[in-house]
Order: C-alpha cells, then structure tokens, then sequence
C-alpha cells in the first residue's frame, strides 16, 4: 500500500477494519439488524399492503359507487365479494346518463356475462366472465400485474385461475396461453394480484368481444346494447350519498350503492390484525434495541483500555464516540441489507405462496413504493442501531483516561 | 519544559481516600531524559499522567511548554494538547489489530484530524529508523513483542511531540531487546531534541537517564537522583 492510501484511512475506515476484529459479534450485530429490518420491513408491506388492497377493493366496487338496475344490487354484491355469478342487465345508455351528473368524475360500465364451465391455465372449474370497457376501466387496472390495457381477443385472469409456478411466482409462458370462451378463441395476456375476493376467480374481457359474442349467439341473453352495472368514482369533495340521490333521480330504473360495503366490512375485520402488526413491529423496534445496547456495552467494555489509550494519544471524546458510531454504522449497513433481501425474496417473490398461507386480501406495493419502502426501512434500521449505541459509548467516554489505560493492570 | 508545583493526588472518596502523591515538585527541562523510579503503587504512572494533561491532580499546578494544563482547560483543549505536544508509549503497545503498521503509525494524524504535509514520508521515516521499513504493511499480529513497542514508539512520534512519556516500555522484553529498546528512544529523543520521560522499575533503564526522580511510596518525601 502507498503511503497516499493509508493518508487516506479515516475514521470510517477504521471503523470498518475494526469490525473484523470480533467477527462473531459483529456478525451477530448484524444479524440482529438484518432481523429488525426484515420485519420491520414485512410489517410495513403487510400494513401497506393491506391498505392499498382496501382502497384497491373500494375502486373495484366502483370506487365510490355502484349503479345496478333496481332489485338487482345485491346479485352484484354477491359476485364481486364470492364470484356467485349474476345475470343482470340495463341499457348502455344509463352509463352515459350517469356520466353527465353532477359531482361524477368517471364511469365504467361492465357487463356480466355467462359463466364460464370448463379449464383455463390447467384449472377446471366455474368462472364468471366480466366484460369491461378497457378505455374507461379503473376497476381492476390496480390489480393487473402487467399495467397494459386489455386488448380485443385478450383475457385477464384472476389469481385463483391460474398461471402461477409452484414458487408462486407469475408463470410468463402461460399468459399467452389459449382458451375458448363462449365460442371464441382469446390468449391470456394478462394476470391479477391475489385478492382473496370474488374477483380472482373471475376472468375478464374486453366489451366489444362480449358484445360481438352477444349478437352472434343469443343463448347467452346479452343484447349488444346491454351493460350489467356502472362503477362510479365521485369528484373529490362531492358526497357520495348526494351524487347518488341525483343519479337515482336522473337515470329512472337504476338502483346506487356505496362500494364502501365490503371495504368497511374488510376494514372492521383486519383492524386487530394492523394493530397486532403495529405492536409486533414496536416489540420487535425494543427488543432490536435492547440487543444492540447489550452488543455495544460488551464492546465498548472489552476495549475500555483502547479508548485511554486513544485518548492518551490525542482523541477527543468526540471522535472515539465517532469511531464507535462508525462501527455501528457499518455492522447496520450490512445486516440492514441482509434483512431488506430476505424481507424481498420472500415477500416479493414468493407473494403468491404467502397470499395463499394468508387468507387476507393482500396486494403489495408496486415496485417505485417498493423501492421507497425498502429506503425507509434501511434508515429506520440504521437510526435505531446508532440510537441504541450512543448510550453506552457515552457511559463509556465518562471513564477516565487515566484509569482506560490502566485497566487490567 | 515541565514543571510541577506541588503536585498532590488522592484516590477514593471521604474516609476511603488514598493519597498516591503529596507535594511533587519537580521541573524538567527541554532535551532532558528523566526516569522516575519507585516501587510499586508509590503513584509513578499517576505522575506521568499528571505530566501528560491525561490525569488532574488533586491539588498543585502543571506547566507545559509555559501553559497551565491542569486546570482552566476544557477537555478537548486537553485532548489537543496530548496530540500536539505529547506523545505517550505504554507498557502495552496498544496497537489496532486491523490496521497495518503504516496504519497504526499514521493513526494520530488520523484522529487529530489534520494531515501533515509530509505525514506519509515522515511515517517511512521513523518505521526506518525503528527498523520496520519492510514491515508497513504487515498487520500488528505478525509482529514480535519488541517489534510492536517500535511500532508504538514510531507512532507516539509521528506528530512531532515535544515530550515523550513513556511508562514501562521496556517491561515485559528480554533484557536484549529491553536495551535495544531502551538505546533506539534514546537516539530518537536525541535526534529530535525531544525531552523524555520514562516510568521504569529496571535500574539499567534509570542509569542511562539524565536524572532519576525516584517516588518512596505513600506519605513519604520523594528525592531526585542526578
């Protein structure tokens, strides 16, 4: 090494050298850090996930509401919470009425068409087929795992259908699979994120195909100009129970409900399970913080005759408190890393697995908030080592030099 | 260069308390090899650590280079005295495991946070006058006992002290390498016009000092030997 590198070597540096010097400790520090992150990062996405899966579900019920021909509301409910297929029909001309009410902000009509008997991605079994108008739909867009607007003779399918490996990993290979629907020909082009709700047995496809199905063959009771109901999503500010009341008056026959049902009802019902996480995450913050005092006490106690003699040659309290913070740093870096990719792999990767272990309508983050989350956590995990260090490094820059250097003697 | 006034150092509180200096007085000039001597407990490393701005006394006045360091300074005022006018060699080398010689010699500059022009040249300097040139990028670990108080001497050097402490540095090496050890602090405290103060129980050590500051123990007077 030139004598211009080792000017180089720093406080951090160091620090880091210093971490090989008690490789079982320090690996033991980072792991307890890899811990903390990992589940402090898996609690967060479950929380996150939970959450955006709520919002998600209330978009699906029509964001804010749903408009269904009088009588029929809760055949709709029924579908969208277990996927009890329901044949309900109105004119496409109320989705344009609708529209032009005052405090709507968008509309999406969809049409319910024939369950589909039969075997789709190597599972048999009975699937309601939605027909959605691509364009307007802001239903299930949250949910596709490829964000691609479906395309005439193209299906999505829900998560329960299939085309996952046995990992739980989306199975590419088989989105372009074939299958007949209705007398027709489509490919599967695209997926949807668990839900755990009526929708992932559901397979989805595009308005015009259905209407095209509809008018060459009448078995299946569709006219081409019919729709099943209208999802709503209410202007910001605007009251939801006001645009329904003047939508029931402006569009005669049709019957609105909040989407809010279900999603008050799944809120109700995981309430204890966030708080549960809540308080599981906190625990864990404690116990992770306890470790790293109890780690850093043994360290800075084993070198207490290194820090006089530090002292002896000129270093202020300050900079061995910086040597020691440095060491914390590096151990939290590591194990924080450590922790965020066990965390991913297993929740990223392997969420169909754990969707399946957990029956909760779980939808994670997309890859940006991900990658955000991830950021966060590695600053939470490093700030709770460093916080957790700086009392017992202070306790141990109280000693006297004097007494450091002749410790043991 | 040093000058102590009336030096008195008590340890333990109220009826526990243990009186390791009473009343020292002693002046050390510039270029000056002192040895301090006395049996053990009789508060010889206290007295080099009073003289070092590393320990306050309990009573009495310390002078380096002119400037009180005992009293009127904040820790870090202290902490940058060591640095700049002092360097210490303990009994034990204190050397950090992962950082290589030239690493252990440079630490000082390192922690005083300010380079040395020629920090590099000048640590090449004194690991060639310790005689570990080729042993810069060895880690500490390979190093014999005496190689490893070398290194600690070349380090306590590298900031250009004015005064050299050194407690036990001969303690725990044969009595060859102790003399060669003994010779080479010699030379370099010579060499650079440094004032030099050693704590010894060897009287070999003490018979090579300019003047012999021998302690007698608890309550009793201290005499100095020229």
């Amino acid at each position: 090494m030139s004598i211009e590198q080792t000017q180089l070597c720093r406080l951090y540096h160091i620090a880091w050298r210093n971490l090989q010097r008690n490789r079982l400790r320090a690996g033991l520090l980072a792991l307890s850090v890899a811990l903390t992150t990992a589940i402090l990062f898996g609690a967060y996405y479950f929380i996150h996930s939970i959450e955006r899966s709520l919002d998600a579900g209330a978009g699906r019920m029509g964001a804010d509401l749903i408009v269904t021909p009088v009588g029929l509301e809760s055949s709709v409910e029924n579908l969208l919470l277990s996927g009890i297929p329901a044949q309900v029909r109105m004119p496409k001309e109320n989705s344009e009425k609708v529209a032009v009410v005052n405090g709507v902000e968008k509309v999406s009509p969809q049409l319910y068409m024939q369950t589909f008997i039969g075997e789709c991605c190597n599972v048999y079994g009975e699937f309601p087929v939605i027909a959605i108008d691509p364009e307007a739909d802001f239903t299930i867009r949250p949910f596709l795992l490829n964000d691609r607007p479906l395309e005439r003779k193209e299906v999505a399918i829900g998560a329960d259908i299939g085309a996952w490996d046995a990992w739980g990993m989306a199975y590419l290979p088989t989105w372009s699979e074939s299958v007949r629907l209705l007398g027709t020909n489509f490919r599967v082009k695209n997926l949807l994120h668990r839900t755990n709700l009526g929708v992932d047995k559901t397979i989805f496809m595009h308005i015009d195909d259905a209407r095209a199905i509809a008018a060459r063959d009448d078995r299946h009771s569709v006219k081409p100009g019919d729709i099943s109901v209208v999802m709503v999503k209410v202007k910001p500010g605007s009251a939801y129970e006001d645009v329904a009341r003047d939508i029931e008056a402006a569009v005669p026959g049709v019957k609105v409900f909040t989407g809010n049902k279900l999603s008050r009802f799944v809120e109700a019902q995981l309430k204890p399970i966030k708080i549960l996480l809540y308080a599981i995450t906190g625990f864990v913050l404690l116990m992770a913080s306890l470790q790293v005092m109890s780690i850093f006490s043994a360290i800075v106690h084993e070198r207490r005759r290194e820090i006089g003699y530090l002292r002896a040659m000129g270093a202020t309290k300050g900079k061995v408190f910086q040597l020691f913070l440095w060491e914390g740093f590096w151990a939290s870096l590591i194990g924080g890393g450590v922790g965020l990719f066990i965390a991913l792999i297993l929740l990223v990767d392997m969420r169909n697995v754990i969707q399946d272990l957990i029956p909760l309508p779980l939808l994670f983050p997309w890859f940006g908030d991900g990658v955000i989350v991830s950021f966060c956590t590695m600053v939470v995990a490093i700030m709770i080592t460093l916080l957790s260090a700086v009392w017992p490094i202070s306790r141990s820059m109280n000693l006297d030099p004097y007494e450091a250097v002749r410790e043991g003697e | 260069m040093i000058e102590l006034k009336a030096i008195g150092k008590t340890y333990g509180k109220r009826n526990k308390q243990r009186v390791v200096l009473a009343q020292v007085n002693l002046k050390i000039e510039a270029g000056e090899f002192v040895a301090v001597t006395g049996p053990s407990g009789s508060g010889k490393t206290t007295l080099l650590c009073i003289m070092g701005a590393l320990l306050q006394p309990t009573s009495g006045e310390v002078y380096m280079d002119g400037q009180r360091v005992d009293s009127g300074l904040t820790e870090n005022e202290r902490a940058s005295i060591r640095s700049e006018k002092i360097g210490f060699v303990f009994q034990f080398p204190a050397l950090i495991p992962t950082l290589t010689v030239m690493e252990n010699v440079l630490l000082p500059i390192t922690l005083a946070g300010k380079a040395l022009d020629d920090g590099g040249s000048w640590a090449r300097q004194l690991l060639a006058q310790v005689g570990l040139s080729d042993r810069e990028d060895s880690l500490p670990g390979t190093l014999s006992g005496g190689e490893q108080r070398r290194v600690a001497i070349a380090r306590a050097l590298i900031r250009r002290p004015k005064v050299l402490l050194a407690d036990e540095p001969t303690g725990a090496l044969d009595l060859d390498t102790g003399n060669k050890l003994m010779e080479l602090l010699q030379n370099l405290c010579r060499e650079a016009g440094l004032t030099l103060v050693v704590v010894t129980h060897d009287p070999t050590v003490a018979s090579k000092a300019n003047r012999e500051v021998k302690l007698l123990g608890i309550n009793q007077e201290y005499k100095q030997t020229i």
